[in-house]
């Protein structure tokens, strides 16, 4: 299973990627909005994690792209954040995020969201 | 009859039988009116058109069958003159239709001759009754109108009042929404700040905990690396935060002595230039700008913010300058960097807090988005003004100018509206 991580925060790509990799993922990094639509483009990921805090292109905006593309809305969306508000939640879910993890997220946590996420893929197609 | 006259009623006797009018005359003077007698019609009218009697409270006797007119037509005349006056007709034959004629042009009576001068006295009093009753309910429905003007005016007046009250409110109302959108944002933002740094402290270190037979020992030393340098950033990141709302509160206090600027600079570049050892810095200050009075701490905080803003921005092999002047009461500082430069339209933007220009031409650099912030709100704190002014591609030239002499510490300067 592929995992795409879209973060600039060189810290946490490197928890996430330890995390993923440690559960037996594979994982993909992108360090701002563009690359993440661009990494899809050129090798589709089975998930993609998006922080909404990046340059260029914010995760929120990339979410919207990608979910309003038929090429690439099949693709779960789990963004990460640490806009801990109501309003950030309901603003990915609206978007058409699949799920939504705030920082400081645990890594267990985690884990348990991305194979939720990937078994309701699996269950749809 | 003993009504007393009016002080001032006039009395006009249109006859022109000098037997009656002479007697009645004298009669009536002695009874305290003001008397006057014509003969004929004209003559009548004449006196009344060249404001012979003024007074409203005038009573003319007039005797119907005159040499040049009817007394009728007289009533009419002297009635269009003025509605006010008040008239009495008298005849010597009787006849009943002119009677009817003469009331129905206004006037108050008609008295037959002979006639005793005590009914005639009588009578006038009674028309000049009539007439005060008029003039006095006038006077009252007047000043009922003032009133209700008035009343109208101060109605309209507190209207206003309240309107602009009401403005005044909704003006505020709308500054405490703007001023509380504004914490609420700054407070989203300071939060997700604090979270990022946190996130790699727990995370981390919950992964040497969890996987700690996993991991080897270089991993082990990295990790517990970014563990300490992110307590670091949290650290710097929550007096950046204290600073920022202490100053916009106008809680500072200034600490004013004699300072050297140039020796600040160089203590502020002997600190930053293990950060960026591939950028020079440059200290110029002419001797007369050298020193001043105002707060040591607060000047080097901003010197530090600013040129470690230039630093984060100019590429390896470049320089930054740092050189003072001496312009009259002031001393005008510039920070020179030629690394990439702000857009037009951001100039102002970066001096907002947490406003990262790298979210917007996409270089990628530390920072949470106060260090410009602060140095405004302590450049303000210290009575000056700073700003930018800068090229893309090119660089970014920071002043800010300093008075000589501080004033004493000022209020609030807050963020821009």
């Amino acid at each position: 299973m592929k995992i795409l991580i879209g973060e600039d925060e060189v810290h946490i790509i490197t928890l996430l990627k330890f995390t993923l990799e440690i559960a037996g993922y594979e994982v993909r990094v992108a360090q701002n909005g563009l690359e993440v639509i661009e990494q899809v483009r050129l090798d589709r990921p089975d998930l993609i994690l998006l922080d909404v805090k990046m340059p260029e292109m914010n995760g929120w905006q990339v979410c919207e792209k990608l979910k309003s593309d038929e090429k690439t809305k099949s693709i779960p969306i789990i963004i990460v954040t640490a806009f801990v508000q109501k309003e950030a939640q309901d603003r990915s879910l609206e978007l058409g995020a699949d799920d939504f993890i705030t920082k400081p997220f645990d890594s267990k946590a985690l884990l348990v969201c991305v194979d939720r996420v990937l078994q309701r893929k699996k269950a749809r197609d | 009859m003993n009504s007393k006259p009016h002080p001032a009623s006039n009395v006009l006797i249109i006859d022109d039988d000098p037997a009656v009018g002479k007697t009645l005359a004298a009669i009536l003077n002695k009874s305290g009116y003001l008397v006057h007698w014509v003969g004929n019609g004209n003559d009548a009218l004449t006196y009344l058109k060249n404001g012979g009697m003024i007074n409203p409270l005038t009573v003319a006797l007039i005797d119907i069958r005159l040499p040049d007119m009817n007394g009728v037509d007289v009533l009419r005349e002297i009635k269009s003159l003025n509605s006010d006056y008040g008239a009495i007709m008298m005849t010597g034959d009787a006849d009943l239709e002119t009677a009817v004629r003469s009331l129905n042009e206004g006037a108050f009576a008609y008295v037959l001759k002979p006639y005793h001068s005590d009914e005639i006295k009588s009578l006038i009093e009674k028309v000049l009754d009539k007439q005060r009753l008029l003039l006095e309910n006038r006077a009252l429905i007047e000043r009922l109108k003032e009133w209700n003007i008035e009343l109208e005016k101060k109605v309209q007046e507190k209207t206003a009042e309240l309107q602009s009250k009401n403005m005044t409110l909704l003006g505020v109302v709308e500054k405490m929404k703007v001023i509380n959108e504004m914490k609420s944002r700054f407070v989203a933002n300071a939060s997700h700040e604090l979270q990022t740094p946190m996130t790699s402290i727990l995370g981390f270190s919950t992964m040497l905990l969890d996987y700690w037979d996993r991991i080897d020992q270089k991993e082990v030393t990295k990790f517990l690396q970014i563990i300490r340098d992110e307590a670091q950033r949290l650290t710097r990141l929550a007096r950046d935060l204290l600073d920022l709302s202490r100053i916009q509160d106008g809680r500072v206090d200034i600490a004013k002595k004699k300072i050297d600027l140039k020796i600040i600079a160089e203590r502020v570049r002997e600190n930053l230039h293990l950060l960026r050892p591939q950028v020079a810095i440059e200290i110029s200050f002419e001797e007369a700008a050298r020193e001043i009075i105002s707060d040591q701490d607060k000047i080097q905080q901003i010197l530090t913010n600013l040129i470690d803003n230039a630093l984060k921005f100019s590429n390896d092999d470049e320089r930054v300058q740092v050189s003072g002047r001496l312009q009259e009461r002031s001393v005008i500082i510039d920070i020179i960097d030629h690394g990439v430069g702000i857009p037009q339209d951001k100039c102002e933007k970066i001096f907002e807090s947490f406003y990262r220009i790298h979210d917007d031409i996409g270089k990628n650099v530390r920072g949470a988005g106060l260090g410009l912030p602060i140095a405004k709100a302590l450049v303000e704190a210290l009575g000056g003004v700073i700003q930018v002014e800068s090229e893309l591609g090119k660089g970014s030239t920071f002043t800010f100018i300093l008075p000589i002499e501080v004033k004493q510490i000022r209020t609030p300067t807050g963020d821009k509206e």
